[in-house]
């Protein structure tokens, strides 16, 4: 169980988290939702200890630290490859630091997206380093797979067929945190969905919930935002009558 | 093998090869500029206390036992190894930004179970970097010491 209790953090006067306390069993795949700046890839960093942050963030009732560290990955749209070395060359030095990490699970994935193994990353194209980030953030071996905005630049194709992959391949065990804007696209993927807005959790709900309820996410998540959906038409409306 | 072997000491995919060399060219300038120095002021140290006669022989004033120069009032141009120090120093840093260039690859470090990776990747190219210079250091001192003994007469040699 990944526990957050009370994370704070702010940059400056800006506050990115506010108290937030939420909690990940092993085995979900959750959408964390929310625009840009309300928090989410704070929330990851901190529980990567990435940042700096109030509160504490456990996992199986320990604190994250070297010890368990190899529990998480991440993968990220800012990427955390390095873009001089093969993908041959990333594997090798994952298995030195991550026992846990999967040979099987790495090449049935680069196969899958038929990515050359022996050509370095900064010669993929933006599509192909996305995809290889979220290779190596499965394959590491971890019970938490932290994926933030990951596929900022991948055609729909290729994310469906990525979230197809992962319900496929996924034990268990693992949990996936998944950040993204694309609600839509990934609300028949998800299990659970947790909204966060100017650092604070606005919604926690299982996709099961939303059924018995006769709801859907792309609602829930509307809802939660106030989202008014005669905005745009009174916008339109009020500029027709200008001119 | 023996790149092998550095490439563990340096940050993934980082290219070493410029930094040794630039430390080798930094080393031998700045050697070639100490002995000269050195060379120079054991000479200006020797002029008024010795006497030049027709056959070339140059003798030493009995009596100027101490206005020869000592060994270590000769090595005052070895400061100019504070470069190469402040040059390991820098490479260290920029070891460290180099895992921001065209990647957060620092997020990988930083999530390692063995902590210690990313400071023994970025650190140890500064220690080799130092280590040469030192080795460099001694072994010129030895040279510049063997000339100065060569040319001052043993009974007006003072290392201090």
């Amino acid at each position: 169980m990944l526990e957050i209790k009370n994370v704070s953090k702010s940059y400056g006067t800006k506050q990115a988290l506010s108290d937030v306390s939420v909690s990940f069993p092993r085995g979900e795949i959750v959408g964390l939702f929310g625009e840009n700046g309300a928090g989410k890839t704070t929330l990851l960093k901190s529980i990567l200890r990435l940042i700096k942050f109030q509160g504490s963030i456990t996992l199986d009732g320990e604190e994250i630290s070297c010890n368990n560290i190899e529990k998480l990955s991440f993968a990220t749209a800012e990427h955390s490859f390095i873009p001089n070395l093969t993908p041959s060359a990333h594997r090798d030095f994952y298995k030195e630091h991550f026992p846990s990490f999967s040979d099987k699970r790495f090449n049935s994935l680069m196969e899958f997206f038929s990515l050359p193994d022996n050509k370095p990353l900064r010669s993929f194209s933006l599509g192909q380093k996305n995809q290889f980030e979220v290779i190596m953030a499965l394959s590491q071996g971890a019970d938490y797979i932290l994926i933030d905005e990951a596929f900022a630049g991948n055609d729909i194709f290729n994310r469906e067929d990525f979230y197809k992959v992962l319900l496929g391949i996924l034990r268990e065990n693992e949990t996936v945190i998944l950040s993204t804007h694309l609600i839509e696209e990934v609300s028949d993927f998800i299990g659970r969905a947790v909204l966060i807005r100017s650092g604070e959790i606005i919604g926690d709900v299982t996709t099961l919930e939303l059924m018995e309820k006769g709801d859907n996410l792309v609602s829930y998540v509307k809802r939660a935002y106030n989202y008014r959906a005669d905005r745009v038409s009174k916008a339109l409306g009020e500029l027709s009558e200008g001119e | 093998m023996m790149k092998k072997k550095l490439e563990k000491y340096y940050p993934l995919g980082y290219d070493f090869r410029p930094e040794i060399i630039l430390t080798a060219l930094m080393c031998i300038f700045i050697s070639a500029w100490v002995f000269l120095m050195f060379r120079a002021g054991l000479n200006l140290g020797l002029e008024p206390v010795t006497q030049e006669y027709a056959d070339g022989v140059r003798i030493i004033e009995e009596t100027a036992v101490n206005k020869v120069p000592t060994f270590v009032s000769l090595l005052g141009a070895f400061e100019m190894f504070a470069l190469v120090f402040i040059f390991a120093a820098l490479t260290a840093i920029y070891r460290y930004f180099y895992h921001y260039q065209h990647s957060k690859s620092i997020y990988l470090m930083k999530r390692l179970p063995r902590r210690s990776e990313l400071y023994k990747r970025c650190l140890s190219g500064s220690a080799l970097i130092s280590l040469i210079c030192l080795a460099v250091m001694t072994g010129l001192m030895a040279v510049c010491f063997i000339e100065y003994v060569s040319i001052v007469p043993e009974e007006f040699v003072r290392i201090f």
